[in-house]
């Protein structure tokens, strides 16, 4: 399950030939809702809009934009719990964007893609104890024995840096920092070959969000995962990402390389945004009315 | 007339070695250790710290509003008038006109059953404004803050409104009264980037622009550096650092103040995040010695024994054992 020493670094390098195949595929995809207006006419909004991307395996791809941008639709999409008007969606080879019929299906999809949510407090269960909430997830996906499964949920709080003491515990007596670890060893625990992280870092205090990045980072370096990263928060996002789309109103309008992207955007809106972000010496001006 | 009245007095907001603490069947447990901070007039100041630290309850007690049951020590000055003085009837008046407060999020603060127009002249109709004149005061308010058809958003709700555009009316409702203060607690967390850069510009214009004293509260020091005169740094209840914003990357001397610009990842180039250790701790965590001393790695045996207090060096008060030297031990090249 851990990867020596040796496999550390691979987040920078190239990626070796084996790897060049997509994770995920996002072929021309669009979510269209519809809607009835003030004077009960039908109208339809346009969340997503043709929106095409593949991540490689083992990438990381961010996806930035503001609210309303259709980022967290389009991760809603990838996970399957939602599906897309128009367009197709391949996550590690098998189309999500339909139903998933069967137990079996559904058990499959869940092992090859996990999301993890911006605020760990309401996606955890309050009467579940951390222990006990690894183990669901291990007794779904794996035929396993209690030993070896108590094995796994120690392996997987190790990774998320808690310990055994955290076992007992609820997520109300766990710090948000400590609650999103656990969320992440959750999402960790079935082996995904994908995590969708939504705003999975914007609820914690500066401090804690620090760690959790760093932890992210080691995570990816040493199993064999790949992540969509979504945030409105640009420094995070190049933090964590090799790739990203920078999205508004439901269209993509740049791609790139991280660092060439925040540091040469082309797209008037990818500026505007960039300029936004407070750093030093930074001055905040008006754009006008609205 | 006001704004000189104003630039008269020294300071507009004055907190001394406030402390509050809530009964516990343990005992009272601490939320704000010993508070000391002071604004003058027309002067910004940014109030920054993780959650938990105190920030929101050093601004709610300026408005002299406390948790149930708290026990209050030490003075609370706006204009020169003891906050916690004052009841009744002078206490509905200094909170509805001497001081202005924005939060975080307007939707929870602003009444979705009453009009944008309703909401603004409130605190005019109170101090007797007649419904004309407020009314077009409102409207050069609104305007004021980059409201594009002011006289139709007076007859919208709140619900017809982005959160961008409401906290726009929320600070317009707030200069209604031209309060000598205004409180701002993390106005802009709830919002896009964007929106962010256009209401702090507003509310920084508008405070400039009437001689506004502001407290401006933000987890985000960057941000507060770009639109405040000075910076106060919290941590468990206590203020750790004061000094000029635009001082804060070059002279800053608190390792806390330090390890808060390290832990945010960069936005131009990726290197790994020297996050700070462990969780921020509560107040009533903080035992006798400094509060950081647990995730300092400046820290010294007199750390964890003696609270160190807030002294002036150079130009910034710092609350720490090693101020004198942390200049020669913070590595300021990797905080920029």
């Amino acid at each position: 399950m851990r990867a020596g020493p040796e496999a550390d670094g691979r987040a920078e390098s190239v990626p070796s030939p084996a790897k060049v195949d997509a994770i995920v595929d996002v072929n021309s995809v669009s979510r269209v809702y519809r809607l009835r207006d003030a004077g009960r006419r039908n109208t339809s909004f346009t969340a997503v809009d043709d929106v095409s991307f593949s991540v490689s395996r083992g990438g990381s791809l961010g996806i930035v934009g503001e609210s309303g941008s259709g980022k967290t639709t389009l991760a809603r999409m990838i996970v399957g719990l939602e599906h897309p008007t128009t367009g197709s969606i391949v996550v590690d080879g098998v189309r999500v964007d339909g139903r998933a019929r069967t137990r079996a299906a559904r058990r499959a999809r869940g092992r090859t893609v996990q999301m993890v949510y911006q605020d760990p407090y309401s996606s955890l269960d309050p009467r579940q104890t951390v222990g006990d909430s690894l183990d669901e997830v291990l007794r779904f996906c794996f035929k396993l024995s209690s030993g070896a499964r108590r094995a796994r949920t120690s392996e997987l709080l190790e990774q998320v840096g808690l310990s055994q003491i955290h076992l007992a515990l609820r997520p109300n007596v766990l710090s948000g920092g400590q609650q999103q670890r656990v969320a992440i060893a959750r999402a960790l625990a079935c082996t995904p070959s994908l995590l969708v992280l939504d705003e999975a870092v914007s609820a914690l205090d500066v401090s804690v969000q620090g760690q959790v990045l760093n932890l992210l980072a080691d995570m990816r370096s040493e199993l064999d995962v790949s992540y969509v990263f979504i945030s409105h928060d640009l420094a995070v996002v190049q933090q964590i990402s090799d790739e990203i789309i920078v999205m508004h109103n439901g269209k993509v309008v740049e791609r790139g390389r991280t660092e060439q992207v925040l540091n040469k955007p082309n797209d008037e809106y990818t500026k505007r945004l960039i300029a936004a972000v407070p750093t030093v010496g930074w001055k905040p001006h008006r754009h006008g009315v609205a | 007339m006001r704004v000189a009245e104003r630039a008269m007095r020294v300071a507009e907001l004055d907190i001394q070695d406030l402390k509050i603490s809530l009964p516990r069947v343990d005992g009272p447990r601490p939320i704000l250790a010993g508070v000391t901070l002071s604004i003058a007039a027309g002067e910004a100041v940014g109030l920054v710290g993780e959650s938990g630290s105190g920030k929101s309850t050093t601004a709610r007690a300026v408005m002299r509003l406390f948790p149930p049951k708290a026990t209050v020590s030490g003075t609370v000055d706006v204009a020169g008038r003891s906050v916690l003085a004052l009841s009744g009837q002078a206490l509905r008046e200094f909170r509805g006109h001497e001081v202005g407060m924005i939060y975080q999020d307007p939707r929870s603060r602003i009444n979705p059953l009453r009009r944008i127009g309703d909401f603004i002249t409130e605190g005019m109709r109170d101090q007797g404004v007649p419904r004309g004149d407020a009314s077009q005061r409102a409207i050069s308010l609104l305007e004021s803050v980059s409201l594009t058809n002011a006289a139709h958003r007076m007859n919208q709700y709140p619900g017809e409104l982005s959160g961008g555009l409401l906290q726009r009316v929320m600070i317009a409702s707030v200069l209604a009264t031209e309060p000598g203060l205004i409180l701002a607690d993390e106005p802009t967390s709830a919002l896009d980037v964007t929106t962010q850069e256009e209401v702090v510009a507003i509310l920084g214009d508008a405070c400039r622009e009437r001689g506004m004293s502001l407290l401006f509260i933000t987890h985000d020091l960057d941000l507060a550096a770009a639109i405040t005169d000075r910076i106060a740094v919290m941590s468990a209840g206590l203020v750790l650092e004061v000094l000029p914003s635009a001082l804060l990357h070059s002279e800053l001397r608190h390792p806390y103040t330090a390890a808060l610009l390290l832990s945010r990842p960069s936005l131009h180039a990726r290197r790994r995040i020297e996050a700070i250790p462990g969780a921020p701790i509560a107040a009533y965590e903080s035992g006798t010695g400094c509060v950081f001393a647990s995730r300092c790695p400046f820290a010294i045996d007199v750390c964890s024994e003696s609270r160190p207090v807030l002294r002036k060096i150079g130009v910034s008060q710092v609350a720490c054992h090693r101020a004198e030297e942390m200049g020669g031990l913070i590595d300021y090249g990797a905080l920029a």
